[in-house]
């Protein structure tokens, strides 16, 4: 893959090449090699200053380890991450810390996420503690002031996270993402574990965030809707690499890849009955031992024969919409 | 007005009580060992190390309440001199074992990898031998005496801390809120101090009040042997190795410092259940 179709100079915020995880699974005999996980299989993405991305895909496609290795919370196996033009993988421990302040996390389980013996003061000081070099009255003014950012009162400082709601704590956490005022903050299925009654008032909230503060965001969801709602781009993934990306309204209007498609059919309709239904059998292959050709060519109800042989990669199909299927006229073996 | 809320609250806590009812024997039973132990240091109703051989083997009495050994001995005194010592064993071999061996833990699962299996290893290989045996081992190679069976105690006690706070500092680890710390930038060292060593401090106070126990028996079990606290310090082993002699005339000579060994292991077990049960409600529920 190269980069020939750099336009001119965008403001990107986060750019991803090639990046690679494998998981080495624990030997199962002392004859054979380990076996190997393949979470990631050559990943690319970019997102411009201010815009959001959100990555959709079935569980175990992924998703999350994208997340986890975008934060350097997890090394690469190959590829790179460019967060504000600098190269992750070769800063020095410290360097990377310093940088932490420019991209931070919000994490799936509000519950899971704070420290239950930790007040939300204290919670929401912690990256101010560990990048900022501030006094204690600019941090407590700081943790103030992301706390009313994110709709919580005053007094809720002086609380332990079990006294809130889930959809209290998520904003809590997201309190927390804010302090260091981040360009980029990577949310890893921020409302899956919310109330569906809860979930529109956080993506409201990040929405209103990002308006206020030009926040970008890498939204990681299984939940379609929440990424249409949310976000100006969409990535949908599949065993690891990317399927299809583009801007979010065109990829739900005319998906092309038909994994997408798939993916988009089985959002439950409010008639039931009228459409009739494309339904994927088999199961998802696998991560271990991927398949020579696409990974996708088993459950593929449009699979050819060249399908098995080579693996498609991302092109455009039009302007900024990619898609990695032989289906895609241009696409060749 | 007064008297009915009064009584709710006298009824309220009646209720606590009988709830944490192993914490309340069992503080009860500590705090008598605790109040012995220092009310020993200024007063005893007799002399505990005074000889008086015109008195010896004397049936309780108002004079002597618990009786006298077949030196003339006051029991009752030598039981509370006693109860000085089992505490100060007690408190420093626990500590030993607390300070060295949640730290190695905490280590343990800081570093993971080789460094964990290395700690743990060793643990497992200290930890194959029972209390008394590597104590009588370790007092072996030290030499005999109260101190260094202090030590002895103390150095079993490493790998049984080392390997309870690994493996709750290990679940610890895998939370999400480790990950989030580590996303706003915490190294290791934070993280451990921070977050590991607060979210397993419960587990680590029943182990004490726990091994607090095991330690009081095992310095009597030593001193008893006749390796651990030397003569003329009183100590409950070596009263029971004195009783020993008698104990078909005497029997009462070793039934109180038994007594004595029984309701403070006894009391300091309920107090670490109590403790368990009031600290990690989730554990009392799966039992």
């Amino acid at each position: 893959m190269t980069d020939t179709q750099v336009e001119a100079v965008v403001d990107d915020v986060v750019r991803a090449t090639n990046v690679v995880r494998h998981y080495t699974l624990p030997r199962e005999s002392l004859f054979r090699p380990p076996a190997v996980v393949q979470a990631l299989n050559g990943v690319s993405f970019s997102i411009s200053r201010g815009r959001s991305l959100g990555v959709v895909g079935e569980s175990g496609c992924g998703k999350s380890t994208l997340a986890r290795c975008v934060m350097a919370l997890e090394p690469l196996d190959g590829g790179r991450v460019e967060i504000e033009g600098a190269h992750l993988e070769g800063l020095t421990p410290d360097a990377l810390r310093d940088k932490r302040r420019d991209f931070q996390m919000v994490f799936q389980d509000p519950f899971g996420s704070l420290d239950p013996r930790q007040k939300v003061a204290r919670i929401v000081a912690e990256p101010l503690e560990a990048l900022e070099n501030l006094g204690r009255a600019e941090r407590l003014e700081r943790v103030a002031e992301v706390i009313a950012s994110v709709g919580l009162k005053p007094t809720d400082i002086d609380k332990f996270p079990h006294e809130f709601s889930g959809g209290q704590r998520q904003r809590i956490a997201i309190a927390r993402a804010l302090a260091t005022r981040p360009t980029l903050i990577v949310a890893d299925e921020p409302v899956s574990a919310l109330d569906v009654s809860v979930q529109a008032q956080v993506l409201n909230l990040l929405q209103d965030l990002q308006d206020q503060f030009g926040v970008t965001y890498l939204m990681i969801s299984h939940d379609l809707a929440v990424v249409e709602y949310v976000c100006d781009e969409v990535a949908v993934m599949y065993l690891g690499s990317i399927v299809e990306h583009g801007p979010a309204v065109e990829v739900f209007a005319n998906p092309v890849h038909p994994y997408t498609r798939a993916l988009l059919e089985a959002v439950p309709q409010l008639v039931p009955g009228r459409k009739k239904r494309l339904r994927l059998s088999g199961n998802v292959q696998s991560p271990i031992d991927l398949p020579v050709g696409c990974a996708f060519a088993d459950r593929c109800p449009q699979v050819e024969a060249r399908c098995r042989e080579g693996r498609p990669v991302l092109e455009d199909v039009s302007r900024g919409h990619k898609s990695a299927c032989f289906l895609n006229a241009r696409q060749t073996t | 007005m007064s008297e009915p809320v009064s009584k709710n609250q006298l009824m309220a806590a009646l209720t606590l009580m009988t709830r944490y009812r192993n914490f309340v024997i069992g503080a009860v039973l500590t705090g008598l060992v605790i109040v012995c132990a220092f009310l020993s240091a200024v007063w005893t109703p007799h002399s505990a190390v005074e000889l008086a051989i015109r008195s010896r083997l004397q049936l309780p009495s108002l004079e002597h309440w618990l009786g006298t050994d077949h030196l003339g001995r006051d029991i009752l005194s030598m039981i509370m001199v006693g109860a000085q010592n089992s505490l100060i064993v007690g408190i420093v071999a626990v500590s030993i074992g607390v300070f060295l061996g949640v730290g190695l833990g905490l280590w343990a699962a800081a570093k993971r990898g080789w460094t964990e299996e290395l700690i743990m290893r060793f643990s497992d290989f200290t930890f194959a031998f029972p209390a008394v045996l590597s104590a009588i081992m370790i007092t072996a190679i030290l030499g005999p005496g109260a101190v260094n069976s202090i030590l002895a105690i103390g150095i079993y006690n490493i790998p049984v801390f080392a390997r309870i706070s690994r493996g709750a500092a290990n679940a610890i680890w895998s939370r999400e809120y480790i990950m989030a710390a580590k996303a706003a930038g915490k190294g290791r060292f934070r993280i451990t101090v921070e977050h590991v060593l607060p979210n397993i401090t419960s587990v680590i106070v029943v182990q004490a009040t726990i091994s607090f126990a095991i330690a009081i028996l095992a310095e009597a079990a030593l001193s008893y042997l006749g390796i651990g606290t030397q003569p003329p310090e009183p100590s409950w082993g070596r009263m029971l190795n004195d009783a020993q002699t008698y104990a078909t005339i005497k029997p009462y000579l070793a039934i109180f410092p038994g007594a004595a060994i029984f309701l403070a292991v006894l009391g300091l077990n309920m107090l670490g259940d109590g403790l368990r049960d009031i600290l990690d409600p989730r554990l009392t529920r799966g039992r």
